[in-house]
């Protein structure tokens, strides 16, 4: 049962890490991006709005 | 490389798939990690068969990103844009993910079943090869980043290692009965209750990669516009 456990714990665990990491580069380039202008479609409604 | 606007066609079809993509491979893997554990346990194996339901999911992951690589490379052979080659940059990245979990989870098996982590068996030194193949490849990439050249070089790159999935696919017929990795999985191969849980991997782990492949597209592209900014705000402070 280890061998079954290791494996996918070892898949699940790596592809989650994974895509968290994707997810936290992503807010990081935004912010990077944000105070220089609007050319990023974040959040369309505040847009509108404005 | 062609003009391109702030936000290209790949970088919106991306932008559109992480949530769908996201959602349907949490749908899918709640189903597929219920039937993994309601499957019947094999009468030679064991529970270590259940590993079956995880492995080679992982190497069609890894051989579709290793496609999409050399798909994107093509396409930007003919088209000289580079929002392709940041797509084949972008999977060959996620490809090389799943080619290590492939690689990791195969021994765990094999220790398991053959009392040994490795063997130089002709399918899983093939194996190794193409993993190594597109880690080179992304080697390549980061020592050099940028250079039109180098995206021609990495399309043509990416395009050659593809030669090695079918015959990656097919070493256990060329092994000629020599090699000890089982089969390559049909429908016969399952007993009942077997085929469903692999379907879901299967499954679970192509909509897996098609939701980090929009992800990592959606990076790239910001990480190129924020680059063209900076050069345009670079360049504007040299004219001042």
């Amino acid at each position: 049962v280890g061998y079954v456990i290791a494996c996918y714990g070892l898949v699940l665990g790596t592809l989650l890490a994974y895509s968290l990491h994707l997810t936290l580069a992503q807010k990081a380039l935004r912010k990077s991006l944000s105070p220089h202008g609007n050319q990023i479609p974040v959040d369309k409604t505040s847009r509108s709005e404005v | 490389m062609s003009d391109e606007t702030s936000t290209t066609t790949v970088d919106r079809w991306a932008e559109r798939a992480v949530l769908p993509t996201a959602v349907v491979t949490g749908a899918l893997a709640a189903a597929w990690l219920w039937f993994v554990v309601a499957a019947p346990l094999d009468s030679v194996q064991g529970v270590v068969q259940k590993i079956l339901y995880v492995h080679p999911p992982m190497a069609f992951s890894a051989y579709a990103g290793f496609f999409v690589t050399a798909l994107g490379g093509a396409i930007y052979l003919w088209r000289r844009d580079a929002q392709w080659d940041r797509l084949a940059a972008a999977a060959a990245e996620v490809g090389v993910l799943f080619g290590a979990l492939m690689i990791a989870t195969g021994p765990i098996w094999a220790r398991a079943t053959w009392g040994k982590w490795w063997s130089w068996d002709l399918r899983l030194t093939l194996t190794l090869l193409l993993f190594l193949v597109y880690v080179s490849y992304l080697l390549l990439r980061s020592f050099t980043e940028g250079s039109e050249q180098v995206a021609r070089f990495s399309a043509v790159y990416a395009i050659a290692g593809l030669a090695i999935i079918p015959l990656n696919y097919f070493a256990i017929e060329l092994a000629g009965g020599r090699s000890i990795h089982p089969e390559n999985v049909e429908r016969s191969s399952f007993g009942e209750g077997m085929g469903l849980p692999f379907l879901l991997g299967v499954l679970t782990a192509l909509a897996m990669f098609l939701h980090l492949l929009a992800h990592r597209i959606v990076n790239a592209g910001l990480a190129h516009q924020l680059a063209e900014r900076e050069a345009e705000e670079g360049a504007a402070a040299w004219d001042t």
